[in-house]
């Protein structure tokens, strides 16, 4: 079993095939070797690491992908994402930008690549003023840089 | 003004990590929300990820875009174009296969005239629009008296400049590589140019002659648009003598390692790495079925 400490000092105890799918831990494992001493994971707060345990718990026993290079990366580019990854993804804005953060600390390389679709999906074909409400984000562009961005792009319209 | 959390907590690289997901369309609009967003999706880094990804997405040939030598403008412009003309055509309920003339919503951005010394024998623009390939015959006899005036072959590369912005009005730049074969009268010729996902940065062409004694003639060149002057070499060569009398070379196609000839009802596969030939004499006469045949056997090589 491995110790994980959270942000607000919780302490997971977790099965180490389970959590290997974590490059970063999986690495500090192979460094430090076994040890009693719980990892600090200063970044993730336990109702995240929740999350992303129950991301792992679900995977578990499924080959973890090859470290360096991702033959998929450039070609598949589909933003097809798989249902239960989908379900799992179906959380608040806040948790879902939460669990990219820490799949990136945590350097869970499926897990954010799942994330980044999932938020590049909700993006996708929607105006600036829909983004803005989709991600409840404040325009905070003076007028005249708002019409200077609209001048610059505005080659990019249908005319 | 600060944004949420959620949006500014979230580093350029994670960012940059969903927009190449995204359509370029949607990157532009995502940087007219907000200031955090704009100056991340202005990042000529991000947009040289975008191009990379459409180049591989619609074949195009990498060269086109020197991506460390384009501005931002030229970036975004040359990313969007593509989903930019799927759009207008749309948008003026066209649709792919109307004919160019009918889709009035598309006019030059700019002109640029490059005419070819002589009539050429094959042109074709290279995916990504930045090179046009000819090739045309001339006449040696002043480059060379020794060889009595033949008419050789000639292949040029005319290089537009990067796409993505109007064309500067400096004069396209224009490589010749003369002599790639003899030319005689009422031969046959054929070409095709390709790119290979093996090798992006170069051009593989394609040149298939038949001549009046039935000699077929095959060359496969390499174009390396490489500055200042574009590298030209011949891969591989070969001639087939005296089988295809009266025939004229309808089709050559480039797969990899492999050349395709049709000869009226012959097929010439040519292995031309591994300097390998087959010639299939068919009784097909069905030109769709032909070409499905063709696809499905000549890709399963």
């Amino acid at each position: 079993m491995v110790l994980l400490l959270t942000s607000d000092n919780e302490m997971f105890s977790v099965a180490e095939d389970v959590i290997k799918r974590s490059a970063y831990i999986k690495n500090m494992l192979e460094d430090v070797g076994e040890s009693d001493l719980p990892i600090p994971l200063p970044n993730v707060e336990s109702n995240v690491l929740v999350k992303i345990l129950e991301y792992c718990e679900h995977y578990r026993g499924e080959p973890l992908p090859a470290s360096d290079v991702d033959p998929a990366e450039i070609g598949d580019r589909s933003l097809d994402i798989a249902d239960w990854d989908q379900k799992y993804m179906a959380v608040d804005q806040e948790m879902l930008f939460e669990i990219i953060l820490a799949a990136n600390y945590l350097d869970i390389k499926s897990l954010l690549d799942v994330g980044c679709k999932t938020v590049a999906k909700m993006m996708k074909g929607k105006s600036s003023e829909e983004i803005r409400t989709l991600f409840n984000i404040a325009n905070d562009f003076t007028p005249e840089e708002e019409a200077q961005i609209r001048k610059e792009n505005a080659w990019a319209e249908c005319r | 003004m600060s944004q949420p959390e959620h949006i500014e907590n979230v580093p350029t690289e994670i960012w940059t990590k969903i927009l190449v997901e995204v359509e370029p369309f949607d990157v532009l609009s995502v940087g007219q929300t907000c200031r955090y967003l704009h100056s991340i999706t202005s990042s000529n880094d991000l947009w040289r990820g975008l191009v990379d990804v459409m180049c591989t997405k619609h074949d195009l040939f990498q060269p086109s875009y020197p991506v460390e030598e384009m501005t931002l403008i030229q970036l975004q412009r040359a990313t969007v174009g593509p989903s930019l003309f799927a759009r207008r055509l749309q948008h003026r309920g066209a649709s792919f296969g109307t004919p160019l003339s009918e889709a009035s919503c598309l006019e030059p951005v700019s002109n640029s005239i490059v005419s070819p010394p002589r009539p050429t024998f094959f042109s074709q623009l290279v995916p990504g629009g930045r090179f046009m390939v000819w090739i045309y015959v001339s006449c040696m006899s002043t480059a060379a008296p020794n060889t009595n005036g033949t008419p050789s072959l000639t292949m040029e590369l005319v290089d537009f400049g990067p796409p993505g912005s109007p064309l500067s009005s400096e004069p396209a730049q224009r490589c010749v590589h003369p002599n790639i074969g003899r030319g005689t009268h009422g031969m046959s010729v054929e070409a095709s140019v390709t790119t290979t996902s093996q090798s992006p940065e170069t051009l593989t062409v394609g040149l298939a002659m038949v001549d009046t004694n039935g000699t077929c003639v095959a060359s496969i060149f390499a174009i390396t648009p490489t500055r200042p002057a574009a590298s030209f070499d011949r891969l591989a060569s070969a001639t087939i003598t005296n089988a295809f009398s009266g025939e004229t070379v309808q089709e050559m196609l480039i797969r990899e390692g492999n050349a395709l000839l049709i000869l009226g009802n012959i097929f010439i596969v040519w292995n031309f790495t591994e300097q390998t030939c087959v010639v299939i004499h068919h009784n097909v006469t069905s030109r769709i079925i032909q070409e499905s045949l063709l696809s499905l056997d000549f890709d399963g090589q």
